[in-house]
């Protein structure tokens, strides 16, 4: 007798639970009588939640929400670092509703090194906007007797193959930059991998190396705290955020160092809808709220258009591809 | 420095209606993350962090922090009730918690766990608040050669936790060193046993492995005795008998200690502090062959560790700005997000900030206890379900959760694979656990190794060259040396006994 | 001839593993820049690995394992079923959407368990509460079919 009971309860939770989801399921959206968005329009990030692309993408998009009179989903798919989620965006349906973040160089990087193994190429990307530029920075212990990059060549030569270097592991733009450091100044150092800025940034602190190389971004908490040095920034130009910071041209060492963060829609996707998505970047960026809280977050912000973007991969591109070819990692 | 007064004042803070509010909400949301596998506390954290902008500052980190500590509370719960570990930090828990709800003793397991995490909680936060600063200066000294030490520790002691047999127990502990190597190596960039699956690139996931060898071979284990189950034993109720309070107590105690100091290090993990929890109250029972069988104090010990671990994992980074793990990370982001620089200026610039968020820790892991004490007998009673539902759901629910970390079939096939595997392992009786807890720390151990090897010119040696790692090392060596002679004398007085069955 | 116990099975499965790991680990470069390449700590482990599945099976031949039995016909169906479920899962899933999907498992897993109303209701209700928790709170989108649930 208790069982059949049991089992008519069971029955009953069970279809209300149905009902409930099926409601859920026919509430509009919230985007009804116009062409273009007429539905969500999914971001796909290639690195886990929580991430600088992941967190640059969501603060941006929710902005950009207001120009494109839309709602934008983010789609997280990280993995072989960044290759899967690249490959997503460019395999996209081309309905103009999936669109995602790329990472020059990392999107760059990926095609050169792993070869035929990556499923996409930079063809198969539009660029509708370029959101951060982050560069790299050269950094010491607060306390070092390393004050410039001349320092550090200084330091190298007068001891080779001792100066303790840390870098975010081979493949990374740091470990380029790192060899071209090495081989314009004629220095040894000893390049010590790390997996993540946290543990780098530990380790630098606690003197286990003497000098890294990493983000600029990454490194603003502890430049305002005063808890580490900045050598030098891998940029074109100082920075904003750092303006008493020289750049690496500056220090002597003729190179940049950009981590840049943008989206992209996959190639033939109509370009009327292209242009309503850039469009709407655009003036995303010109938007004071935006640009304040993007401060608020020390986010680089380097707005580029589709053509100017174009042209910075493509460059990028090339000056990849020759290194590579001269010399493979 | 008027620590108490700022303290109380901090209170006054965190005791307003809003701030309860969010601190309620994130403890909730924490917990529910940490039940449903595959979110973990991480993407938990950074999802909801857009949320929070439009919160002052206060209160986002209030809530943020609750959700962290949380989430560590909720991965205990499957642990326990469906031997599946929610996050690294569980495995242990599953170890011996798992047997006691077979026991009926469920409600047991998650109470002791309850109290435990919020003694092991409370305490390392009143720690945080008074000597922090102190210790996490000194903890700068842990470099990659310390790391690397204490890595291998933890491998030596894994290898010491393992049941009858010895060659077993190796095969496990390669197997998962071996497991771990499989991906695209951090030092050199090189890929490694991809079989050519672009997929393998990052590895294998944690989640799939851990949820593959536990969860959905458990279900198939179980499976062959059709899937009519027994009715499991009657739920005994939340208080442990009274001849376990004294015992539980100390593993308390010593898993708090044990916790608080290796939340201080940069670099260890949640899991290490179990695993270390474990080991010592094994060696310092009375009876050790009750672990394994659902010892109280082997579910006690572990769970206060993390949850310490976790609180004083917080000091480096509200002292000095560094996140200690990369949970901790997303909140160093959340952060910045907000305005707020962690380091000593925060203390200057906003102490209020501080003491409020420290405040709201108290009240945070009260309420998790609250919450948790009645709740846990609820908790135990899912275990009641029939099994002919309980199991598809839980199969279903691990699929799902292993499919949201990557958003990709391939995990979920991968997924059975291992519960295959892990299947054959438990009917040959090779410890999963074991091959589980040296996947977490096998390529770590390279790579420490490769960044000890890289900082110095005398390569290895460089470990006996540093005080800690030093003697860390020569620790491991003295163990090691102690297991062989005991191993050898062990063989040596079966043969001389000539065994009989 | 006294069946192989199935300690010897295992043991060969571990060999058998362990064989694979090294053959791929010779080709990876011994040494780097600064000591282990990707090759030695493979080599190694995979080398005792070897070694210990050598002695698996050594003691498995000898009688002293201590593994369970396998199960009799009806289990071994009754796990070979769970498993062929959850590869229809894997397989149908990037077709029919989640919640079809993940309905037509539980209905096939429950078959025998509940009449099929009851099965069905089961079924439905929860696939479609997962989907809601996952997608709507959690913010994970679950796949989706062609026609857009």
């Amino acid at each position: 007798m208790a069982r059949r009971e049991g089992s008519q309860g069971f029955l009953a939770i069970a279809l209300a639970l149905v009902a409930a989801a099926t409601l859920a399921g026919l509430t509009p959206s919230a985007t009804y009588g116009q062409d273009y968005p007429k539905k969500p329009i999914t971001a796909i990030v290639a690195f886990s939640p929580g991430g600088g692309t992941d967190i640059a993408a969501r603060v941006i998009l929710k902005a950009a929400e207001k120009y494109i009179k839309g709602n934008f989903v983010v789609d997280n798919r990280p993995g072989a670092g960044g290759a899967l989620g690249f490959t997503a965006i460019a395999t996209a349906p081309k309905d103009g509703y999936t669109i995602g973040m790329i990472n020059p160089p990392t999107v760059l990087l990926n095609p050169i090194q792993l070869g035929d193994k990556v499923k996409y190429k930079l063809d198969d990307f539009y660029p509708i906007a370029n959101f951060v530029s982050d560069p790299g920075a050269c950094v010491a212990p607060p306390d070092s007797t390393l004050k410039s990059m001349q320092d550090v060549v200084d330091a190298a030569k007068k001891n080779p193959d001792t100066l303790r270097f840390g870098y975010g592991g081979p493949g990374t733009s740091e470990a380029l930059t790192l060899r071209k450091f090495e081989q314009t100044k004629g220095i040894k150092v000893r390049k010590v991998p790390f997996a993540a800025t946290g543990p780098q940034l530990t380790a630098l602190m606690g003197n286990q190396i003497d000098v890294m190389f990493t983000n600029a971004s990454e490194m603003i908490p502890q430049y305002k705290n005063k808890g580490v040095r900045v050598l030098a920034v891998g940029a074109e130009k100082r920075i904003d955020m750092m303006p008493d910071v020289p750049t690496y041209k500056e220090s002597g060492f003729d190179a940049t160092q950009l981590a840049m963060r943008g989206l992209a829609a996959p190639t033939g996707v109509d370009p009327f809808i292209l242009k309503i998505l850039s469009d709407a970047m655009k003036r995303t960026f010109e938007d004071p709220e935006f640009r304040a809280k993007a401060l608020d977050l020390s986010l680089p912000l380097d707005y580029l258009g589709p053509e100017d973007y174009m042209k910075v991969l493509k460059r990028m591109d090339a000056f990849y591809r020759e290194e590579f070819a001269k010399d493979p990692w | 420095m008027d620590a108490l007064g700022l303290l109380l004042h901090g209170f006054q803070s965190a005791l307003t209606l809003n701030n309860l509010f969010f601190c309620f909400i994130g403890v909730t949301v924490g917990q529910f993350i940490g039940v449903l596998p595959g979110i973990g506390p991480v993407a938990g954290t950074a999802v909801l962090i857009p949320l929070t902008f439009g919160m002052n500052p206060t209160s986002a980190i209030i809530m943020l922090a609750g959700i962290f500590y949380a989430a560590m509370y909720g991965g205990t719960i499957t642990s326990v009730l469906i031997n599946t570990p929610g996050e690294s930090a569980s495995v242990i828990t599953c170890i011996d918690g798992y047997q006691m709800a077979r026991q009926g003793r469920a409600g047991a397991a998650l109470g002791v766990a309850a109290i435990g995490s919020f003694i092991g909680g409370v305490v390392a936060i009143v720690c945080l608040t008074f000597i922090g600063p102190v210790i996490a200066r000194y903890a700068l000294r842990f470099g990659p050669p310390e790391f690397f030490a204490v890595m291998m520790f933890g491998l030596l002691l894994i290898v010491g936790l393992m049941g009858k047999s010895v060659v077993k127990g190796l095969i496990a502990v390669f197997l998962g060193l071996l497991l771990s190597l499989i991906g695209q190596d951090p030092a050199t960039g090189a890929e490694r046993f991809l079989f050519n699956q672009l997929n393998l690139l990052d590895g294998i996931d944690f989640l799939v492995l851990a949820m593959g060898m536990f969860g959905v071979s458990e279900i198939l284990l179980n499976a062959e005795k059709s899937m009519d189950m027994a009715k499991p034993p009657k739920v005994k109720g939340l208080i442990p008998p009274r001849d376990e309070w004294g015992p539980a107590a100390k593993a308390i105690g010593r898993g708090t200690a044990l916790g608080m100091a290796l939340g201080l290090v940069p670099g260890s993990s949640a899991s290490i502090a179990s695993l270390l929890s474990y080991s010592l109250e094994k060696r310092v029972a009375k009876d050790p062959s009750r672990f394994g069988k659902g010892a109280i104090e082997g579910v006690a010990g572990p769970e206060t560790a993390n949850n310490a671990y976790a609180g004083a994992a917080l000091i480096p980074l509200f002292t000095l700005g560094i996140p200690s793990s990369p949970t901790v990370a997303i909140l160093l982001g959340a952060f910045v997000m907000h305005g707020l620089i962690p380091g000593p200026l925060l203390y200057q610039k906003n102490p209020d900030f501080i003491w409020a968020v420290v405040a709201s820790m108290f009240i945070g892991n009260s309420m998790l206890l609250i919450m948790n004490l009645p709740m846990a007998n609820w908790w135990a009673k899912v275990a009641r379900v029939p099994y002919k539902l309980l199991a598809p759901l839980v199969l279903l629910i691990c699929m799902v959760g292993v499919f949201s970390v990557k958003r990709n079939v391939w995990d979920v096939g991968l997924l059975i694979f291992f519960g295959v595997v892990g299947y054959f392992m438990k009917k040959l009786q090779i410890p999963a656990a074991a091959l589980l807890l040296s996947f977490i720390l096998g390529n770590n151990i390279e790579f420490t190794m490769i960044q000890t090897m890289a900082l110095s010119r005398h390569g290895l040696w460089y470990l006996f060259m540093r005080p800690i790692s030093g003697t860390l090392m020569a620790l491991c060596l003295v163990i090691l040396a102690f297991s062989i002679i005991s191993a050898i004398k062990k063989k040596r007085d079966a043969l001389a006994a000539d065994a009989e069955v | 001839m006294k069946k192989l116990p199935a300690g010897f099975w295992g043991g060969l499965a571990v060999l058998t593993t362990g064989v694979v790991f090294f053959f791929y680990s010779r080709s990876y470069p011994y040494v780097s820049e600064y000591g282990p390449g990707p090759g030695m700590f493979p080599i190694w482990l995979s080398g005792f690995l070897i070694l210990l599945s050598g002695f698996y099976i050594f003691a498995s031949l000898k009688g002293n394992d201590s593994s369970d039995k396998m199960p009799d016909r009806k289990g071994l169906l009754n796990v070979l079923f769970l498993i062929m479920c959850m590869a229809m899962f894997v397989l149908l899933l990037p077709v029919l959407g989640f919640n079809l999907c993940a309905s037509a498992t539980l209905f096939v897993l429950l078959f025998r368990a509940y009449p099929w109303f009851v099965n069905l209701a089961i079924s439905i209700g929860s696939s479609v509460s997962l989907y809601v928790i996952f997608s709507i709170a959690l913010g994970v989108q679950l796949p989706v079919n062609a026609l857009g649930f």
